[in-house]
């Protein structure tokens, strides 16, 4: 069986959350022991050991739920395992790339810094920077990404939905954009 | 009765019913929610009069989570979490072509358990606060853990990972400055986490972001859309149901009141509960009952006045919403808590008028308008998503003017989908998330003004809510704890067989 050897996910997860409070504990003892105030009725690591020390005892519950688990149902685990394995690849991807493009926008709005540009249409005045034109970009990637293939739509809807961010915050909420 | 009209005047109508309308569409679409609408709004209403911004944030809140049933009667997708109850018999109804009746009961019964909830919350509200103001630090430690104990417990199938998820709530909550001596605490030398996270962009994050990455990764769902045929209904044959409506609105009044469990799990509750009651429905439940409606629709919106309860009279939240109206209460200069009606009186009234006034916006929108909003709330996916997450993006930033706060948004979404995917509820993270830092300063204050007392343990421990509240906060975990349950379990068998 493929799977006979894997780690039912509770014990992998309750091993990973005992690291976790394991090295919470330790970060609150040593910054105890770093510290001038001695006293640990007023210290602020008091409260990091004690959900420290609770985490550990939940990590240590998870695991056992998870290694009495795996006991009953080795064999069959393995068989839906297998099943849910190759059904999870396919929809991962699109949840990495879609996570790409964010980082990729977010990257474009950190560092990209466009000079703001103010258009006047009578007495109306739009501004645009950055923001703007990162949005319409990311918003057109990911609707050509998620299949969308009408012309029109990818014209007209991510730079309608972009104009009419921010006008509607930037210009008349008067709420900050990135 | 007062103070309340007059706070009431065609301005403050005219917020609460933009409010509506924004919560009827961002309720009814899957993919939008009322938590981000309002953590949209934390932003948006940063300037503006704390009446103006209360009155929109109420309409949204009321409205909002009356207007998921909207689309879980049209779509079989819950359009809130809370109407995930309202798809068992109200898609149904519409699949035998009785929308219009199932959308009308939603309505009246939507409204009905709004009107208790708030109702109650105008007459509990100040009985509860001067029981507040006798509340010790050690009380409002105990007060708040024994909320996470109970979220953890009723907000997921695995009490365990529902107590993990509280515990990284509570490390995520210890990030920044400790509240009472200012010591830096777990931000590893990054500048922008001094002042710890941030609830808005971690809350758009954890059910905005992360409800994008969700529909990607179940893109292949197919949703069937029904039309609506309007049919006469008998107001008078659909109110027959007002026992059951009271009675599971007074289920959703104190299950909203338990910080995190929230219209969801009081739906469930209420579902169950209308199930055991009715012995003869007329329609089996799960194959288009009324009764199914009525208990899941007035005990979510009863819900409304429940959770508002502890966030303005004890400052905990709850549910996901309220933790976010917390932070606008914060943004306007406001401290939620015991002595909150006696100084804040304006802000209370205009907490209940907004809600009493979206009350009559949800009979009036759910009657006239959501009839005819079916084409709207089937956008397809592909557009609606890349719009939903450039949302998230504003609300995270707006709230601070940090692109860190969008880093941290993304970031939180991405914990939401795995959470999810992995079995751990969300809800309970966001409550220790709101609730760690008050947690903290209360207990190591009990502490501190026990150390100087003769008898440590009476001074800690020794008034009568404290012991109430560590009675219940320890027989909640010991009888949920799979660990501490087996033990019990096992020592009563032992018994039993002697």
């Amino acid at each position: 069986m493929k799977n006979k050897g894997r780690i039912n996910h509770s014990v992998q997860e309750g091993i990973f959350f005992l690291l976790v409070g394991a090295a919470l504990l330790g970060y609150a003892v040593t910054s105890y022991g770093k510290a001038f105030n001695k006293d640990w009725n007023q210290s602020p690591y008091l409260f990091p050991l004690m959900v420290a020390a609770a985490f550990m005892f939940l990590a240590v519950c998870l695991i056992r739920e998870g290694a009495a688990e795996w006991k009953k149902t080795a064999e069959g685990e393995g068989k839906a395992l297998d099943r849910a394995d190759a059904h999870e690849a396919r929809n991962w991807r699109g949840v990495g790339v879609v996570l790409i493009l964010c980082a990729l926008y977010y990257g474009a709005l950190s560092f990209v810094k466009l000079p703001y540009v103010t258009v006047g249409i009578f007495a109306f005045f739009f501004t645009f920077s950055t923001f703007e034109v990162a949005t319409w970009i990311f918003l057109i990637a990911m609707m050509v990404y998620m299949g969308v293939r009408k012309p029109m739509i990818l014209a007209l809807v991510p730079l309608g939905f972009t104009l009419f961010l921010s006008i509607a915050f930037r210009t008349m909420l008067n709420v900050l954009l990135p | 009765m007062a103070d309340m009209i007059s706070v009431v005047d065609i301005h403050f109508i005219i917020m609460v019913f933009l409010g509506s309308l924004a919560g009827l569409f961002v309720g009814a679409i899957p993919g939008l929610s009322v938590s981000m609408a309002t953590a949209l709004l934390v932003s948006i209403t940063y300037t503006w009069d704390t009446v103006d911004a209360l009155a929109m944030i109420m309409g949204v809140y009321v409205v909002g989570v009356f207007s998921g049933a909207v689309s879980a009667i049209l779509i079989n997708i819950p359009g809130a979490p809370s109407s995930v109850v309202t798809t068992l018999d109200g898609y149904p109804m519409s699949k035998k072509g009785q929308s219009y009746k199932a959308l009308y009961t939603a309505t009246i019964y939507s409204f009905a358990g709004s009107l208790f909830g708030l109702g109650a919350l105008w007459i509990l509200a100040g009985p509860v606060s001067k029981i507040a103001i006798k509340f010790t630090a050690m009380d409002y430690f105990l007060l708040a853990l024994f909320g996470l104990a109970t979220v953890g417990s009723v907000s997921s199938g695995n009490y365990t990972k529902g107590l993990i998820s509280v515990g990284a709530g509570l490390i995520l909550s210890m990030i920044g400055l400790d509240p009472l001596v200012g010591t830096k605490r777990l931000t590893f030398g990054i500048q922008n986490l001094t002042s710890g996270i941030n609830t808005v962009p971690a809350l758009v994050g954890l059910f905005g972001f992360a409800e994008v990455l969700s529909v990607i990764f179940n893109i292949n769902q197919e949703q069937n859309v029904l039309t609506m045929e309007k049919t006469r209904v008998s107001l008078r044959e659909t109110l027959r149901h007002w026992k059951l409506s009271l009675y599971t609105s007074t289920l959703g009044l104190l299950i909203g009141a338990l910080p995190g469990a929230g219209g969801p799990v009081a739906a469930f509750i209420a579902y169950n509960e209308a199930k055991r009651l009715t012995k003869k429905p007329e329609v089996p439940f799960g194959e288009g009952a009324v009764e199914g409606i009525v208990a899941s629709e007035s005990s979510n919106n009863a819900c409304i006045g429940g959770a508002l309860i502890p966030m303005l009279t004890l400052a905990v939240p709850g549910d996901a919403v309220t933790a976010i109206i917390l932070s606008v209460f914060y943004v306007h200069g406001l401290k939620p808590g015991p002595l909150f009606i006696t100084e804040n009186p304006s802000a209370f009234h205009s907490i209940l008028a907004g809600g009493f006034v979206a009350c009559f916006a949800l009979l009036i929108l759910g009657l006239l308008v959501a009839p005819r909003i079916s084409r709207v709330i089937t956008i397809p996916k592909n557009i609606l998503i890349p719009i939903v997450t450039s949302l998230c993006v504003v609300g995270a930033f707006a709230c601070n003017n940090r692109l860190f706060d969008v880093g941290l948004m993304f970031a939180f979404g991405t914990l939401g989908f795995v959470m999810r995917r992995r079995g751990y509820p969300v809800a309970p993270l966001v409550l220790a998330l709101v609730l760690g830092k008050v947690m903290d300063s209360n207990f190591r204050r009990a502490v501190s003004l026990a150390s100087s007392a003769d008898n440590k343990l009476i001074a800690m421990f020794g008034h009568w809510t404290t012991i109430l509240l560590l009675i219940c906060t320890v027989f909640v975990l010991v009888n949920n704890i799979p660990v501490t349950r087996t033990a019990i379990d096992k020592m009563l068998r032992k018994k039993k067989e002697v």
